[in-house]
């Protein structure tokens, strides 16, 4: 039977473990999502090249692929992979571009969401990483990319 | 009569030039993005230097010139990118005018944006980059 002074005790740790961070947030991923909305300002035609406005749907696309992928990472790695720049790519779709000083990678996020994302990345030499998956679903191979 | 006040099309030979404008928004802390490599209406369009200044092509934006930046990339540097080929297609008011015809295969598409930008070279940054 515990003391009161036992459960005050085992209280005081249980205070403690609640204070504990939490598992921290993808600053640097979180910062170039909020700065990715302005893409959603851009009426048709904003180029006068006759370029397409992009949809909060592709934008929400995009995330949704961006913050699976980088909380795998983190599992996996105990690390966060790198942040890439989100931005407009052809016909309403959305770009999500990593470039690092030792490889490249560019995601494609179709403003239709019935098609397949696509993506292309290399070292600037021999290796290569390319095809096509459902942006719903967590690609292990871009995760081993982005963490390589 | 359109035709016989038609340029007439011409082999664009590997040593050549071209041109294209590339809007602000596809540039990120002065890095161009590969967004910028799209087609419409069929091709990329771009503007062949023999027939064209960096400034020609800027001031040929129908929107906002100022808000562009110019873009040369090397002929022979496009066709050396899988099947990429560099086609003259002049138009009446524009006698450079050419197109890099696009693989429509969207998971090609997206190597070959990027192959595009490592190719590009900026000539003409637009007004604060």
């Amino acid at each position: 039977m515990p003391t009161a002074e036992a459960v005050r005790e085992w209280q005081r740790e249980a205070n403690t473990v609640e204070k504990w961070p939490q598992q921290e947030e993808d600053q640097e991923l979180k910062a170039e999502i909020e700065r990715a909305r302005t893409i959603l300002e851009l009426a048709h035609d904003w180029d006068g090249e006759g370029s397409a406005s992009y949809s909060r749907g592709t934008l929400d696309r995009a995330v949704a692929f961006l913050t699976t992928h980088s909380a795998k990472g983190h599992d996996l790695c105990s690390s966060y992979p790198p942040a890439p720049r989100i931005g407009p790519g052809p016909d309403g779709s959305i770009d999500l571009h990593w470039k690092q000083r030792s490889w490249e990678l560019l995601v494609n996020i179709p403003a239709d969401d019935t098609q397949m994302a696509v993506f292309y990345g290399d070292d600037y030499g021999t290796l290569k990483i390319k095809g096509s998956f459902d942006p719903k679903t967590v690609n292990l191979g871009i995760v081993a990319w982005l963490m390589h | 009569m359109a035709d016989a006040l038609a340029f007439p099309i011409e082999q664009i030979p590997d040593s050549s030039a071209v041109f294209m404008r590339a809007h602000e928004t596809y540039y990120r802390d002065g890095d161009l993005t590969p967004g910028v490599f799209t087609a419409k209406e069929g091709g990329m369009s771009v503007d062949w230097d023999k027939y064209c200044s960096k400034e020609e092509t800027k001031q040929r934006a129908k929107k906002n010139p100022e808000k562009n930046a110019v873009l040369s990339l090397s002929v022979g540097g496009i066709r050396k990118i899988d099947d990429l080929d560099v086609k003259h297609r002049p138009e009446p008011d524009n006698r450079a005018h050419s197109e890099v015809d696009l693989p429509a295969n969207r998971e090609k598409l997206t190597e070959v944006r990027l192959l595009l930008k490592r190719l590009a070279q900026t000539v003409i940054p637009f007004t604060g980059s």
